[in-house]
């Protein structure tokens, strides 16, 4: 079974009003970049959050702040959690806005390879 | 002592003659022999001096024979390296049979000799030999022989082995020698045999074939002993040998009875499903698949164990396996291997629960395959015993046209009217794979390190216009070939290794080539840093046979599989956060250059290529080598997946 479907099912049913309650703290973009590789989230969901299929959704956009802390505390199904002393809370807003500031994809239209 | 008297008995006569202080007798008691004056044996009791010895083997040797026996057996080439335990018969192969049927094709390790012979064999429909040396060879051997029973394909491995302990030479020969040095890999061969005569061999030698090629297939062991190989056929014998013809053979196929049981289950059904896996056997196997599906217009879900059926093809329901299979009141299971993996899923948890899929509480499940006509106890590859409604034991491919010719007589034009509109709700999904495929491509295409997808696309825009095959598995790179490439040929890949032993997709790819050469095919390589480490090798045999293969090493520098496994572990007991939480699993400082490893074998390479804009290119000079007849190598620092 896809594990990306478990979360991306979990990030779905999450209240879009309970997201739009917390807004993210502030994060270091760079230091989240290098915390991403360095907590393994890549190996899953691609260095530049691009998912990787089965493996782990694309995060790229993110999902809302609450939802992305509280599937790494307390995850549903396959994926691994991350306690706080392992990653603090403001280790999990860097990764935030690490991935809050990935670049959006081109248009697949306008890629000559993938026509 | 007989005039004739053979080297080996001759030495073992000296053997023979050592230090015997006493022996117990008949009655127990231990009788006294005169006891040796030195520890130094005496003079042989022969007349000769080894001056004497006949230097020439007069007439047809054994092995002569021997490559007499394997030549009716349609063996195209066989991959060694050298060893003495088999040294008559590598002599015979290559002057007395003129390096033809089988061509020796050398390589620099057993493993990659198997794991060609394994790759070979999904391509050309037809085993591969390969030979290796007593006892180690066999050993080094041994993954790849594993890999190919788990897939189920055929092979045939030669062995020698100096049978008889008084005439081996010391040391090394009795290293080498085994009294059954086929129980090293006895679990996982369908057959092996020790023969002790010529006659025997050729008797052997052919039921070996005659089973590795009949399904179940899987690879069988011939060991060639020494004195049989090397010795000189008495004149009187050489006349009485003869070589059995081997049989017309077909395929186990389902029960008539079973196979109207199944149509009647499948044309009943409201959401029929095709699960298939190690299903296509041959050419055909695909078109026959598509036959069923467009009568039922029931929606396939591959597996990709073999070419079964062409990605872009509206049945083909790959990409919505779970919803597809969570909708099925009926599936019908072809070579599913993991049958018991249909309905149940343990999970990667603590305590490894049992999270079973969303599925139709009404499914019923029909298995046609041959999984269970060859099982073994030791080694597990037989998966977790499954429940099904109907199992029917046979090949599924030879049972396929009278499951269709089934089918045909259970639908009345009620079903089809039906099945028409269930068909162009699937179409209607499957009109939508390709784009969204594209769109997640596009995610990572500017990625650095190269996006595995960026990857697999550059690759595929240099080869779209060829005849291609791309003989290597996909899961560690996102299954992107199978989302974004046309795969329509029955030869466009091939499947996986069975066992999942890594070291398996860089030789069993020139294996595959060396099918491919004769049909002018670009074969396209994609192969991990992991895997390609364990069989470097196959670079030189590629070049010194000259077999047209483009390598990509997919660089991701790490084992990233277990990478991921023990960031897991760590996450489990909170400690993710130890500065030691790669070791032993990436494989960098310092970074391997897999180009300059290729150009030592002397192979055209490339890289590392780290910028995504200069992979086109690249992989466009590469596929040129290729059509020009030579394999080359592109060397892609990539991300993990």
């Amino acid at each position: 079974m896809g594990k990306f479907m478990v979360l991306a099912g979990l990030l779905l049913a999450t209240s879009s009003v309970q997201a739009q309650e917390y807004a993210p703290p502030k994060g270091d973009a760079h230091n989240g970049s290098i915390l991403f590789q360095r907590f393994g989230c890549y190996s899953c969901h691609g260095t530049w959050g691009q998912g990787t299929g089965r493996d782990g959704p694309r995060l790229n956009p993110p999902p809302a702040f609450p939802v992305v802390l509280q599937q790494l505390r307390t995850p549903r199904r396959e994926m691994p959690p991350y306690v706080a002393s392992v990653i603090p809370d403001q280790g999990v807003a860097d990764i935030y806005a690490y991935l809050s500031s990935l670049p959006k994809p081109p248009d697949p239209k306008t890629i000559k390879e993938l026509q | 002592m007989s005039k004739r008297i053979k080297r080996r008995q001759f030495l073992a006569g000296v053997a023979a003659a050592g230090p015997a202080i006493s022996v117990i007798s008949s009655t127990g008691t231990a009788a006294a022999q005169t006891a040796p004056a030195s520890s130094v044996p005496p003079v042989p009791n022969d007349e000769r001096s080894l001056n004497d010895m006949p230097p020439l083997t007069q007439g047809k040797s054994g092995s002569d024979f021997m490559v007499d026996v394997i030549k009716t057996l349609d063996l195209d080439y066989c991959a060694s390296v050298p060893g003495s335990t088999f040294r008559g018969l590598h002599e015979s192969m290559i002057n007395y049979g003129g390096n033809r049927k089988p061509e020796f094709i050398t390589t620099l390790h057993e493993d990659s000799a198997a794991a060609m012979c394994h790759g070979y064999a999904k391509v050309a429909r037809k085993p591969m030999a390969c030979m290796v040396h007593g006892t180690v060879g066999l050993q080094h051997a041994s993954m790849a022989i594993y890999n190919a029973f788990a897939d189920r394909v055929p092979m045939v491995v030669l062995s020698g082995n100096i049978g008889n302990s008084a005439t081996r030479q010391m040391n090394v020969e009795w290293n080498h020698a085994a009294q059954d040095q086929a129980i090293t890999v006895r679990d996982f061969t369908k057959w092996d045999d020790q023969p002790q005569s010529l006659q025997g061999f050729a008797d052997s030698m052919v039921r070996a074939y005659d089973l590795a090629t009949t399904v179940p297939m899987a690879p069988v062991l011939i060991t060639a002993d020494g004195d049989l190989q090397e010795d000189t056929i008495p004149p009187g014998e050489e006349k009485k040998l003869y070589i059995p013809k081997l049989r017309t053979r077909g395929h186990p196929t389902g029960d008539p009875a079973l196979v109207q049981d199944a149509a009647k289950m499948l044309v009943a059904a409201e959401n029929p499903v095709i699960f298939v896996n190690r299903y296509a056997r041959t050419d055909n196997g695909p078109a026959l698949l598509v036959e069923l599906a467009e009568l039922l217009q029931a929606p396939v879900v591959d597996s990709h164990g073999r070419m079964n059926i062409a990605n872009r093809h509206p049945l083909n329901h790959s990409p919505r396996r779970e919803p597809t299979l969570a909708n099925a009141d009926v599936i019908l299971a072809l070579e599913p291997v993991d049958l018991f993996g249909l309905t149940n899923y343990v999970a990667d948890l603590i305590g490894r629960p049992d999270l079973r899929p969303r599925r139709n509480p009404n499914l019923k499940i029909i298995h046609i395959g041959s999984e269970m006509l060859l099982t073994k106890a030791n080694f597990q590859d037989s998966q977790r015993y499954a429940q099904v409604d109907l199992s029917i034991a046979g090949d599924a491919e030879s049972t396929m046209p009278s499951l269709i010719e089934a089918v045909k007589t259970q639908i009345t034009a009620a079903h089809k009217s039906r099945f028409a509109a269930r068909g162009q709700k699937l179409r209607d999904m499957s009109a939508k794979f390709l784009d969204a495929a594209r769109q997640d491509v596009a995610y990572q295409w500017d990625a650095r390190p190269i996006s595995t997808g960026r990857m697999v696309m550059e690759l595929w825009d240099n080869i779209r216009n060829e005849d291609w095959m791309m003989p290597t598995e996909s899961q560690f790179i996102s299954d992107w070939p199978f989302r974004l490439w046309d795969m329509n040929k029955p030869y466009h890949t091939m499947g996986g290794s069975g066992a999942q032993g890594i070291g398996y997709n860089t030789p069993a790819a020139l294996g595959a080539a060396l099918a491919n050469k004769q049909h002018g095919r670009v074969t396209v390589a994609m192969v991990g840093d992991g895997d390609f480490n364990m069989a470097p090798g196959v670079l030189w045999t590629a070049t010194h046979h000259q077999i047209p293969i483009l390598y990509l090493v997919h660089n991701n520098r790490a084992y990233h599989q277990e990478v991921m496994m023990i960031v897991r572990m760590a996450d489990r007991r909170m400690r993710s956060n130890n500065p030691n939480l790669y070791v032993g699993t990436k494989i960098d400082n310092p970074n391997i250059d897999y180009a300059k490893i290729a150009q030592g074998y002397g192979m055209y390479a490339e890289g590392p290529v780290s910028d995504p804009k200069d992979l086109a290119a690249a992989i466009r000079r590469g596929v040129e080598r290729v059509k020009r007849g030579e394999p080359a190598l592109i060397d892609v620092v990539s991300d993990g997946r």
